[in-house]
């Protein structure tokens, strides 16, 4: 954070009693509060309320510190002077002595006497100085720290709602009906450790891929109930929200739903809800954001601060419905999709602040994942990575800005805030090789990654559904180095901005390579994906989940696989439906795999996972 | 005219907050409605649908109260122009609260015995309308407070079947911080008159603000001392690229007029008491171009309610205040609901207030409420000024395309 500055205390300024060291540190502060032209403290990365808070108390420390050591200059000052003015008495006693009794020794006892009084002096002037300099110091610390308090104060009340949720454990548990796929097929260090299957739709068809297989869940997110000591699985689908308790992680129950009926606004004859892919949530105020992409596009905002009853607060239209992602803390929500034509890459801008009073402002954000301006194609998902630089995918590119914190901004190369609304290009663009290829979700990894610095190589899906592995959408490795906004805005053809191909993964002809011989199944295209450490989980479909190790990012190898074969009832037991994977979240040790078919399959991952292993898993809003 | 208030801790105002009633919307009083309150309970007419319309039809604030009925009586001719509502007539029951606590109590209890009567609106002050709110919330019937507009007199558990229509102080502030940031602020200054609701309203501001516009600088002007020249100094100081001032309208052109004349190039936003002729006076033609001053939609400043307002005009003989639209559009929310569930069913009709179909829409689109029984999508609008004249800039609505 900045701190404001404060005019330092005047050198040689007469001397203060030390009792009056703090009320002049804190005219000093209050001198400092209306300071005209400072920066003002903020977040500079995705600032959350603890962060704020956490940052506050750690200044009023540092404050509280300067103070005291203010107050110990002001006793060694006082100490110094007093024995100064000691020292200037005794050197003009016997400064007086020596005069009337005109001895030598007088004399010399005079002057060892100024002498003394002279060295006082010095160390009371010595004292001053530095009396001045900690009594400046602790009035700077002490206005960052009322600084940082206010600004804690101010995001506290931006985001009202904060909750621990519920400490009540509920008794309500709905029936579930899944079937545990004892017939799946996967690598030595894949275990099938649990199933569910949650909520049905009440109709039979869907526009998933595997049309006849449906409905189940597109996306999962998970919610921590600090009261509970442990987490609540969410999942939508076609059928609409389910909920499980993860009390047991390897076993989740089925505790409540939001159904197609209950979604229904007036007037409306929706029979599913489609669909969001990438199910967006706020742990902090226990919400969940389901956004619709069929019919009336928007969100539905679900309090689940009863995972048990959770309460729908009602629908909110936005003209983008595919996906939605919290950003900022879940201050506003990004939505995106297709059906907004003349923007270049639209994404909409929902300020959920107040969920009672959710505004969608009306002019879209242009991202321009391409680089180019051009107006056709859609955007498919916004994910935000460690940092918080938050991530458009869409027709043709991938891009990232700033939404948060003070950065420069390349069009009008000054230094800004960035907002939500008003974000600030970071990097990215079309992937050399891809350009014409549809990015469906992306995420910039972390830490370095084989020869590439930090934060260089962004993971990337192509989606493009078909049974032909050679034809269908990869998982794509790329490069940002040279599409950072400093070095470029527009990508022209004479002056391309694109990111590097680095290597590009699909299961065709790797083990657990599924080929239906009827041509009819095997969807090969790559969807949504997660990382722990350098290893990938991702959903590709009919091909269920792989793990891919990309320590290398030149060269991905294949390190697992998951796959559930259909299975009619018969003397091996009952039906079951085939994998129609759409991601592969870890989570705790586990990775949870919402299936268009299946329900919720839960894996466990025995393989090595090398790299740095995060705290969390960050996908979608990358809470923390 | 500006009406006095009292607030309290969470912005709640002791009487209706227009904070800024159009000067130039002179009531020319009609006759009382035919059925205004009595000792005995008033009757509808049979084989009609009835709606009851709570308001100050005596003391101080009968002007705003007629405006109300008129404008709940212009919606009845409408609906039954267009056949009325399930095939039924529909007609007004009138009853005074005048303005007071137990005036609205009273006044819900008398509809609540008002055979046919399917539901309420009006309510001009806050305790008058909270009163009735809590009365008819008991006995069933859907109300709709149209004016008063503190968020503390609605509650799903204490008054479930009463909504708020007008936007509250707190969406005022929503309202104010969605505008700067179409304006892409970055530094905000706020300056405020000692007033506690001006200081409530800058506090807000402020907290929905976060984390951008920061704000850079922060005045309470005090009683008596009114140099806006310092103030202006004082807030330009600090760099800001918008100044939002909360407070009267006079002070708001004063204000206005020496940040242009200090070389302020940036964003000027002020409450909705500005929308007055004294801050145009006040700003002067440069001082007020291009201001913005966020209110609540009225006949006057919304183009789409021009023809309404001439039509009201012709049928009442004045033109419509902000009551008489609120109140055409409660009663036709009212009517709407009916409509829906295709009969007269108090507990039906005020669950489908919360429910209403995309297809009824205001002057400003759907009418939805919260469920803290707020309006959800409130009625502040940021008008600016364009040729010494305010014109309506945005509608904050996610359809307004300008």
């Amino acid at each position: 954070m900045r701190v404001i500055p404060v005019g330092r205390a005047r050198r040689g300024k007469a001397l203060l009693r030390g009792a009056t060291v703090l009320a002049m540190a804190a005219a000093l502060q209050m001198s400092s509060v209306g300071a005209a032209h400072a920066d003002p403290s903020g977040p500079v990365r995705p600032g959350t309320v603890g962060s704020a808070e956490a940052e506050a108390t750690s200044l009023q420390n540092q404050a509280d510190a300067a103070a005291k050591d203010a107050a110990r200059a002001a006793a060694r000052l006082d100490e110094a002077k007093a024995r100064a003015e000691e020292e200037a008495q005794k050197a003009a006693d016997a400064a007086a002595t020596a005069e009337q009794s005109g001895k030598i020794s007088d004399k010399n006892r005079a002057d060892a006497a100024a002498a003394q009084a002279a060295q006082a002096s010095a160390q009371a002037a010595q004292a001053q100085l530095a009396y001045n300099d900690k009594a400046a110091a602790a009035a700077q610390a002490a206005a960052a720290a009322a600084e940082a308090a206010t600004n804690a104060e101010r995001e506290a009340a931006s985001l009202a709602g904060i909750t621990d949720g519920t400490a009540t454990e509920g008794t309500q548990t709905l029936p579930d009906t899944g079937v545990f796929p004892d017939n799946a097929t996967h690598s030595d260090n894949v275990e099938v450790v649990g199933h569910v299957r949650g909520l049905l739709s009440n109709n039979g068809s869907c526009p998933a891929f595997k049309a006849t297989k449906c409905p189940a869940f597109s996306s999962l997110n998970f919610v921590h109930y600090e009261k509970l000591g442990y987490d609540v699985m969410v999942a939508n689908g076609t059928g609409g929200l389910a909920v499980w308790s993860l009390k047991d992680p390897e076993h989740p129950e089925y505790i409540a739903a939001v159904t197609v009926d209950q979604l229904k606004q007036p007037g409306e004859t929706m029979t599913q809800f489609w669909e969001g892919e990438n199910l967006t949530v706020d742990s902090r105020r226990k919400l969940v954001f389901l956004t619709r992409d069929s019919g009336t596009k928007g969100l539905f905002i679900i309090d689940i601060k009863d995972p048990w009853h959770p309460k729908l607060l009602g629908f909110h239209r936005v003209p983008l419905g595919h996906t939605a992602t919290c950003i900022n803390d879940c201050r506003f929500i990004w939505s995106v999709g297709s059906g907004v034509r003349g923007v270049s890459s639209p994404v909409y801008v929902t300020d959920v602040r107040d969920v009672n009073h959710p505004f969608t402002y009306s002019q879209a954000v242009v991202s321009d994942v391409r680089r180019t301006g051009v107006t056709s194609g859609s955007t498919h998902s916004v994910d935000v990575d460690f940092d918080g630089v938050v991530w458009v995918s869409g027709s043709g590119g991938v891009r990232g800005y700033w939404t948060d914190g003070k950065h420069f901004d390349p069009a009008t190369q000054t230094k800004r805030y960035a907002t939500a609304y008003d974000p600030i290009p970071y990097a990215g663009g079309s992937v050399s090789g891809s350009e014409s290829a549809f990015l469906h979700n992306a995420y910039r990894f972390p830490n370095a990654l084989g020869d590439r610095p930090k934060g260089d190589v962004v993971l990337i899906t192509n989606e493009n559904n078909n049974q032909n592995c050679a034809k269908a959408g990869v998982f794509i490795l790329a490069s940002l180095e040279g599409t950072h906004d400093a070095e470029g805005i527009t990508s022209t053809p004479e002056n391309p901005v694109k990111m590097t191909r680095l290597a590009t993964y699909s299961p065709g002809g790797k083990p657990g390579h599924y080929v239906d011989p009827t041509g009819k199944a095997g969807d090969c295209s790559a969807h949504w994906f997660t990382v722990n450490g350098n290893i990938v989980a991702a959903g590709f479909y009919e091909q269920g989940v792989r793990f891919l190790d990309i320590s290398d990012p030149s060269n991905p190898q294949q390190v697992g696989w998951f796959r559930v074969p259909d299975r009619a009832a018969g003397p091996d037991g009952p039906a079951i439906i085939g994998s129609n994977a759409s991601s592969a979240y870890w989570h705790n040790g586990y990775v949870y795999v919402p299936d268009y078919g299946r329900g919720v399959d839960i894996l466990k991952f025995t393989g090595d996972i090398p790299g740095k292993h995060e705290k969390k898993v960050c996908w979608n809003s990358c809470e923390k | 005219m500006q009406l006095l208030t009292t607030l309290d801790g969470r912005g709640r105002t002791r009487r209706n907050r227009w904070l800024a009633p159009l000067a130039l919307t002179v009531l020319t009083l009609p006759a009382v409605a035919a059925c205004t309150s009595t000792d005995d309970a008033p009757a509808a007419p049979r084989g009609e649908i009835a709606f009851g319309v709570i308001a100050p039809l005596s003391g101080p604030d009968k002007a705003r109260g007629q405006d109300l009925v008129d404008g709940a009586r212009m919606a009845v001719d409408d609906l039954n122009v267009r056949g009325g509502i399930i095939g039924q007539h529909v007609s007004l029951v009138t009853v005074d609260d005048e303005c007071l606590d137990d005036g609205g109590k009273e006044a819900a209890k008398q509809l609540h015995l008002t055979e046919k009567v399917a539901g309420a609106l009006g309510g001009v002050c806050d305790g008058a309308a909270e009163a009735a709110a809590r009365v008819l919330g008991g006995n069933g019937l859907p109300f709709l407070i149209t004016s008063a507009n503190s968020p503390t007199l609605v509650s799903a558990e204490d008054t479930p079947t009463a909504y708020l229509t007008n936007g509250t102080p707190h969406q005022e502030a929503l309202a104010a911080v969605h505008w700067m940031a179409y304006q892409a602020a970055q530094r905000l200054a706020v300056i405020a008159d000692d007033n506690p609701q001006s200081a409530y309203l800058v506090n807000q501001v402020i907290s929905v603000a976060s984390p951008v516009p920061k704000v850079v600088s922060k005045q309470t002007l005090p009683a008596g001392q009114r140099d806006m020249a310092a103030a202006a100094a004082t807030a330009l100081a600090a760099d800001p690229d918008v100044v939002y001032w909360a407070g009267p309208a006079q002070e708001s052109g004063q204000l206005a007029a020496a940040l242009r004349k200090a070389g302020y190039k940036g964003k000027y936003i002020a409450s909705a008491a500005s929308e007055s002729p004294d801050f145009l006076s006040a700003a002067g033609r440069d001082g007020a171009e291009g201001a913005f001053v966020i209110t609540t939609a009225s006949p006057q400043n919304l183009p789409a309610a021009a023809a309404w307002t001439t039509r009201f005009t012709k049928t009442f003989g004045h033109p419509p205040g902000r009551d008489a639209l609120q109140a055409y559009d409660g009663l036709r929310a009212l009517g709407q609901a009916v409509t829906q569930t295709g009969k007269v069913d108090p507990a039906l009709n005020s669950a489908q207030l919360a429910q209403l179909e995309d297809g009824f829409t205001t002057f400003l689109g759907e009418l939805r409420f919260a469920p803290d029984h707020t309006v959800k999508y409130d009625n502040h609008v940021v008008l600016t000024v364009k040729g010494g004249a305010f014109t309506l800039a945005n509608t904050l609505r996610s359809d307004d395309g300008s």
